[in-house]
């Protein structure tokens, strides 16, 4: 009898259990546990750490990976790392058992666990959307002096110049230019408006721990804009990072660079970390086209970064950020000084550009389930430049208040709610003056604006299981400046269909507002009229994606992921520039029709053994839009791209090889008054490094653009800069030849 | 012009002393023990340090007796050396307190001892 009572205990205990493991109801559950697996192969990680956030309470995983943790200061995130893994982030849920999947700390990673709630104090995220990883230790296989040369190893983000003076680079994202994405520093609003255009060369490659790439919209929270992607930038946090660091640059151009790094803890809550980083350029040269114009501009920067992280137990955490960065540039004719400016014999290139950014985002734990975070970002921007005869001036001042709540609802689904309002002021006037003969012309009125832009959102994230997860969001804004009410819907989701198969899909609204002269600054770059007939609307599309992965184990830590992806977005208004109508003019109008693109891309990566990993991208972008009734591919998008990026790195690293082959396919040109028309040729671009690591240092040398494939005449009518044959504006290969470089890495832990 | 800052920067990075170090004729073996060895976790922590260790020629990990045995060169380093490395970067040795800031990097289970707080038993 006794012995039946305590069978029957144990089975009511047993089945107790289950109800816990498997309930999706919130039982109340006094500890937490779960299971670390290493993301690649899905085998149990023993002794991975488990700690709670801002506390020093922890625990180690078993043998079998497992662990349970008491909960004593309610929920909170959990940190869970490993030796040579990235360390993640992760909320644990009551009556849930968590798996926490970590990854390799190699270069190039794919989040695939969706386990964790997006909020403002969770350092790192991993998202819904399929999102490519790059991380530090990626970005030191690049010479990656800026986020402009981080991508070099990514198919998703192509980098290209955005005219031949002023040496400014831009990105692609899904064959649309970069802005149609959206740039977040650390998850708040990053180099918008008047920023993005010579944004990628203010944030130092050595600064950030890792870049995450997603595809397709973004969820409700961040704003209205991301359409065709999000880009989130994680710079070094103070806590974590090295006490100091420093890495030296040099190129075979003597361009120089100097990055430094300090952090101090002052005890377990507050600490505070001192970025710093300068550039400079003192020479100029012509090797490639012989046409007397400099490659590339006389260029110096000085960017300061000093941010304060606080994070007390209770779960409070607040992040500071302020940056301040001031440049110049000096292009055109190798015989131009700045005292030429406005010359009518001498073409010049100038630019000035100071910009003073700040961040401070709070987030505490409202409840066991809910948590209230705020974000609020300010920027002020002043830029001033020159191309020939014309000149432009633009003033940006923005601030931007975001309220989030995070809430568990039963079963871990959850709800996002939060309000956000936006000022933003920009006071931009060019003076346009293409060629000597014409007349100069004044776009004040167009392109100044002042928006306040109240919002709301909210979402809905469904779970089901570890198998399923979909994000539902809402968000409503109001546009002062364009008197628009602007609906954005967003749907996400997640499916695991069989085994190591997953599934996501993405679909939803964008809309921005153009800023047309500080996007397309080749404008100016070249001796065509400006034609700016109508009022510029909000660019408006809608994006919707599909991404299918899929992970398939080779021996006991080494892995192969495919994944294949198409997306495609659909204008329903878009700031069209209109080359093709003939060459000595450039229309901008409002969409007439139709713009769309469609990209298709499939990645392997693959570890052949330890140490050698590879990885292989393919992408075929078609990318049209109707120009004054006829339908174009857009210029300059390749039809297609290859990647090859091999990596290789003896045992301790102590050797490290970084290799990238790039096959760039065919581009359309525009009209122009070159003697290319119509197609430019596919071309190779191949970089390589060597790193050696020693004990308190390393040191590595590379080459960039091995093949030395360049443009042959990157300035169109150099002979005549102040007549109407002058184009510098027609940029289809690199414009820097084959370069060697060096460098050094030091720190203090 | 670049070509011989090329060969010059090459030769930089390839003419160091050749690292692979074979063992040579002079090598003496040492236990340290390491009290805070609790789990497997420090294993990378102890293998990344000794092996930027200059002198040091090969190592076993001892995780059940809470050592490492290094065998290294006599002319180049010396126990004392070996500790002070393992100690800069957290790992506390018999006679060395480990650096606090690196302590934070270790793995949780390893941190308790580092600090001296606990020992590996009572985790």
């Amino acid at each position: 009898m006794l012995l039946q009572r305590r069978s029957l205990l144990q089975l009511f205990r047993l089945l107790l259990f289950c109800v816990l493991l498997f309930s999706t109801v919130g039982l109340a559950a006094q500890e937490v546990r779960g299971v670390v697996l290493d993301d690649a192969s899905g085998t149990p990680l023993p002794g991975a750490h488990i700690q709670w956030q801002g506390t020093l309470k922890g625990t180690t995983s078993d043998n079998e990976g497992r662990f349970s943790l008491l909960v004593t200061d309610g929920l909170r995130p959990l940190l869970v790392g490993m030796t040579s893994y990235v360390t993640d982030t992760v909320m644990p849920q009551e009556g849930v058992p968590l798996e926490v999947r970590l990854k390799t700390s190699s270069k190039k990673l794919r989040s695939v666990a969706v386990r964790q709630r997006r909020k403002n104090t969770v350092t790192r995220m991993s998202s819904i959307a399929q999102t490519e990883v790059i991380t530090v230790e990626g970005l030191k296989g690049l010479a990656c002096c800026n986020l402009g040369e981080s991508f070099e190893n990514s198919a998703t983000v192509d980098v290209g110049y955005s005219d031949a003076v002023s040496g400014s680079k831009q990105i692609q994202l899904l064959g649309l230019t970069g802005v149609y994405s959206q740039m977040l520093l650390e998850n708040t609003p990053f180099l918008r408006g008047l920023s993005a255009p010579f944004g990628l060369g203010y944030v130092p490659g050595q600064w950030m721990e890792s870049i995450s790439v997603s595809k397709g919209v973004a969820t409700v929270k961040n704003g209205y804009d991301a359409i065709t992607g999000t880009i989130n930038l994680e710079y070094e946090k103070p806590a974590k990072g090295d006490r100091f660091s420093l890495n030296l640059y040099e190129n075979s151009d003597l361009k120089s660079e100097v990055t430094a790094k300090l952090n101090h803890r002052f005890n377990n809550r507050l600490s505070t970390g001192l970025l710093f980083f300068g550039t400079y350029n003192a020479r100029r040269a012509d090797h490639i086209g012989h046409d007397g114009f400099a490659d590339y501009p006389l260029q110096q920067q000085f960017n300061v970064v000093n941010r304060w992280d606080y994070e007390a137990p209770s779960g409070f955490h607040s992040q500071t950020l302020v940056n301040y960065i001031h440049e110049e540039r000096l292009g055109g004719d190798m015989r131009f000084e700045r005292s030429l400016r406005g010359s009518d014999s001498i073409y010049g290139f100038g630019g000035t550009t100071d910009r003073l950014h700040f961040f401070t985002k709070n987030g505490f734990m409202l409840s066991n389930t809910a948590s209230f975070g705020s974000q609020v970002s300010g920027t002020w921007f002043r830029q001033s430049a020159y191309y020939g005869l014309s000149d432009y001036r633009g003033e940006e001042k923005d601030l931007y208040v975001n309220l989030l709540v995070n809430a568990e609802v039963s079963g871990g689904h959850m709800v996002d709610y939060g309000l956000s309002l936006r000022y933003e002021e920009i006071d931009e006037s060019l003076r346009s003056q293409p060629y000597l003969s014409a007349a100069a012309v004044t776009f004040d009125d167009q392109l100044s604006m002042r928006e306040v832009v109240p919002g709301a959102f909210g979402q809905y994230t469904f779970r089901y299981g570890d198998d399923f997860n979909a994000t539902a969001g809402l968000r409503y804004d109001y546009n002062s400046h364009y008197r628009r009410h602007l609906l954005t819907p967003r749907l996400h989701f997640r499916w695991r269909i069989a085994g190591r198969w997953v599934l996501r899909g993405s679909g939803g609204m964008g809309y921005r507002a153009p800023h047309v002269i500080a996007e397309n600054f080749g404008l100016l770059a070249s001796g065509r009229d400006l034609v700016i007939n109508t009022p510029l609307q909000m660019e408006e599309a809608w994006n919707a994606g599909v991404n299918l992965t899929r992970k398939i184990q080779l021996g006991d830590d080494r892995e192969l992921t495919f994944s294949i992806d198409y997306f495609h977005t659909d204008f329903l208004n878009q700031t069209v520039i209109d080359w093709d109508q003939d060459a000595y003019t450039a229309y901008i109008y409002n969409l007439d029709g139709r713009s769309y693109s469609n990209v298709i891309q499939a990645d392997l990566n693959v570890e052949p053994f330890v140490g050698f990993s590879v990885s292989l991208a393919g992408k075929i972008n078609d990318v049209r839009c109707d120009y004054n009734g006829t339908m174009l591919r857009k210029p300059y998008t390749s039809y297609w791209k290859g990647l090859l990026v091999l990596s290789y790195h003896t045992r301790f690293e102590k050797w490290r090889f970084d290799f990238t082959t790039q096959l760039n396919g065919p581009q359309r040109l525009p009209l122009n008054k070159g003697t290319l028309q119509g197609e430019a040729p596919a071309y190779l671009y191949m970089l390589g490094q060597v790193t050696r690591k020693f004990k308190r240092f390393e040191v590595y040398a590379g080459v960039e653009n091995i093949t030395g494939y360049v443009q042959e005449t990157p300035v169109i009518g150099y002979d005549a800069p102040f007549s109407q044959a002058f184009d510098a504006s027609v940029v289809y290969a690199p414009l820097m030849g084959r370069l060697f470089y060096a460098g050094l890495r030091f720190n203090i832990r | 012009m670049k070509k011989l800052l090329v060969i010059t920067l090459l030769s930089i990075l390839f003419a160091t002393p050749a690292f692979a170090q074979k063992k040579a004729k002079n090598t003496k073996t040492t236990e340290i023990s390491i009290p805070g060895y609790c789990c497997k976790g420090l294993n990378a922590t102890i293998e990344n340090t000794l092996a930027y260790e200059r002198g040091v020629v090969e190592w076993t990990l001892n995780l059940e007796k809470k050592s490492v045995t290094v065998v290294y060169r006599e002319d180049k380093t010396n126990p004392s050396k070996i500790e002070k490395a393992l100690a800069a970067n957290g790992v506390r040795t018999a006679n060395e307190k480990p650096n606090p800031r690196a302590i934070e990097k270790l793995p949780a289970c390893c941190q308790p001892a580092a600090r001296g707080e606990k020992s590996c038993d009572k985790m």
